[in-house]
């Protein structure tokens, strides 16, 4: 196991995965707050045009709040984009040119493989989220004043239990299919499916996976409205995400296990 | 010849595979002898990977069993003895680009349960087995196709394995890198019972001592090398004389050892049932009829007219 261990942070760091998502994550962490910093004076510049159109632009000032929005927003786009394209051939991708079937001819637990090979990437996008989410606090507090980091740090909480749903579902549709883009379409989907539903039925949107995402949102508040606490639903949202993201792990297993090399 | 299967280093009883309607190993038996290298032989097509990927429990088959050094085979079950006993080296090894090949070697020594010094160690060993110590530290995504052929036959090594399958090991390669790789299978089956499979008849006979011949995914002949030569096909020899040998090719059609006489305007062709006796009288005869001898040669039966004989020519259905 310790073999296999070793294989996998080689794998990150030679292939230089390690720089990729934490710089994503930084970069749309300081992207946020920057953004809303400039904001204003970018909105003056348009509305000089504006004022002579007859259109009068108002503006509040910036809050801490809003930076994080901001990040949490671009997070939620450009962050699962990268989580689902680093990973939509993680499994996929060794199946297709043959390196799974170098290793299971050796006498070592596909499972075990599996299960050691989610846990150090899922480990890995993880940390790549919380950097960028603590470069996003520093930047919201260097340009925007301190924001709320108790509020903050249940926000974190509440959209990495998703993160790590979709960085699951991405797992397992990699271990369903041999191409590496079908896995990533598959991924793609559920992203843009989940809001959808959760509006049409109110209790998907509340107690289902997007409901945390959207407490998180809720929890930050910024020009949007006043921030609300983070209701029981969304704790309950977080928790199942997380359970869900343990769940898929087994369908990957029993995916692979039955697959011919 | 047939061979007992408790004698045998792999046996196969049965074996069926299908994709789709397409049936691509059909109640296959195979039985390998220890320490013989094992040439499995076939057309393209003729179920030969499909065969070798079963035995490495990488797929699964719709009927049938295999044993390896008294070990079964269960594709997709946790049970190690088979692959702890087995070395498996595909058609188109693919290993970690970014791993030198020293790296690999451990890693898979490790998968071994080797301690670290040991997986090293052996891995050492293994590269001057294949003549790749000095690009040990190199990168594989470096390596040519020979080279990584070679680093691929080291990791099936590293679990000092009982059987070695090797899945065309050389047919992709150039004619230096075959005869380096074809080399290598020589030597190695001084330590391992060896399946290779090859549609070169060429690889075939110059390594291998046994031969299943596959086609259409079924097992038409298995024998000894020698056997299936001498079983299958007969010597001819070959006779060039001065003077008229008109009357000779009579006399030699009636000889017991004769099976069969073709004669040009250049030489004498004798298919001969007992080379030893051929040798003996052709001289006498030659006396005899007053000829003068230009050149007699034999000719060893190759492969390539076993194959033909059970498979097919080109074109003709087997």
């Amino acid at each position: 196991m310790n073999s296999l261990l070793t294989k996998e942070l080689k794998e990150l760091f030679r292939t230089r995965r390690v720089v990729i998502l934490p710089a994503v994550f930084v970069g749309v962490g300081l992207m946020g707050p920057i953004f809303m910093r400039l904001l204003p004076f970018l909105l003056g510049d348009a509305g000089g045009s504006a004022a002579a159109a007859g259109i009068t632009i108002d503006m509040p000032d910036p809050i801490p709040a809003d930076g994080l929005q901001q990040y949490f927003g671009m997070a939620r786009q450009f962050g699962l984009l990268a989580i689902i394209l680093t990973f939509m051939g993680i499994v996929s991708g060794e199946r297709r040119d043959g390196s799974l079937a170098f290793l299971f001819v050796k006498p070592i637990s596909r499972v075990k493989y599996l299960l050691l090979r989610w846990s150090v990437n899922g480990l890995y996008a993880m940390l790549a989220y919380l950097i960028g989410s603590l470069a996003a606090a520093a930047a919201t507090h260097l340009l925007l004043g301190p924001p709320d980091y108790s509020v903050y740090a249940g926000a974190v909480f509440l959209y990495g239990a998703y993160f790590l749903l979709v960085y699951s579902w991405t797992f397992l549709f990699s271990a369903a299919f041999k191409r590496p883009a079908i896995a990533a379409g598959f991924s793609l989907l559920p992203l843009f499916l989940l809001p959808v539903l959760g509006i049409l039925w109110q209790p998907l949107g509340e107690w289902g996976p997007y409901g945390a995402v959207a407490a998180g949102t809720l929890a930050i508040g910024g020009m949007t409205g006043p921030a609300a606490p983070i209701e029981l639903s969304a704790v309950v949202s977080a928790l199942a995400n997380l359970g869900l993201a343990l769940l898929l792990i087994p369908s990957a297993f029993f995916l692979l296990k039955r697959t011919d090399l | 010849m047939s061979l007992n299967a408790n004698s045998a280093a792999v046996t196969v009883r049965g074996l069926t595979r299908t994709f789709g309607d397409q049936v691509a190993v059909n109640n296959l038996n195979l039985s390998v002898p220890h320490g013989e290298v094992y040439g499995l032989l076939g057309p393209n097509g003729a179920g030969k990977t499909t065969t070798l990927k079963i035995m490495a429990g990488l797929l699964s088959a719709d009927e049938g069993h295999i044993r390896i050094a008294g070990a079964t085979v269960r594709p997709w079950k946790t049970d190690f003895e088979a692959h702890k006993k087995l070395g498996y080296l595909s058609e188109d090894p693919v290993f970690f680009p970014w791993m030198s090949g020293m790296e690999l070697l451990e890693l898979v020594g490790g998968l071994f349960n080797l301690t670290s010094a040991q997986a090293r160690q052996k891995a050492k060993e293994a590269l001057e087995i294949i003549g790749l110590t000095s690009r040990a530290e190199d990168r594989i995504g470096s390596y040519s196709r020979g080279m990584r052929q070679r680093i691929g036959i080291a990791q099936a090594l590293m679990g000092e394995p009982e059987v070695l399958l090797l899945d065309e090991p050389a047919s992709a390669l150039d004619p230096l890198g075959r005869r380096e790789v074809l080399a290598l299978v020589d030597r190695l089956k001084e330590k391992t019972t060896i399946i290779m499979s090859s549609h070169i008849l060429d690889d075939i006979q110059r390594v291998c001592t046994w031969v299943g011949v596959l086609n259409e995914g079924r097992l038409v002949a298995e024998e000894s090398l020698q056997n299936l030569l001498t079983r299958f096909t007969e010597p001819m020899m070959h006779l060039e004389v001065v003077g008229d040998y008109g009357r000779l090719t009579d006399i030699l059609r009636e000889e017991s050892w004769v099976r069969g006489v073709t004669a040009t305007d250049a030489e004498i062709r004798i298919l001969v049932g007992n080379v030893s006796e051929g040798r003996t009288r052709i001289p006498e005869l030659l006396v005899e009829y007053n000829l003068g001898l230009v050149e007699l040669r034999t000719e060893s039966p190759e492969l390539e007219d076993v194959f033909l004989e059970l498979v097919g020519a080109p074109g003709e259905s087997a």
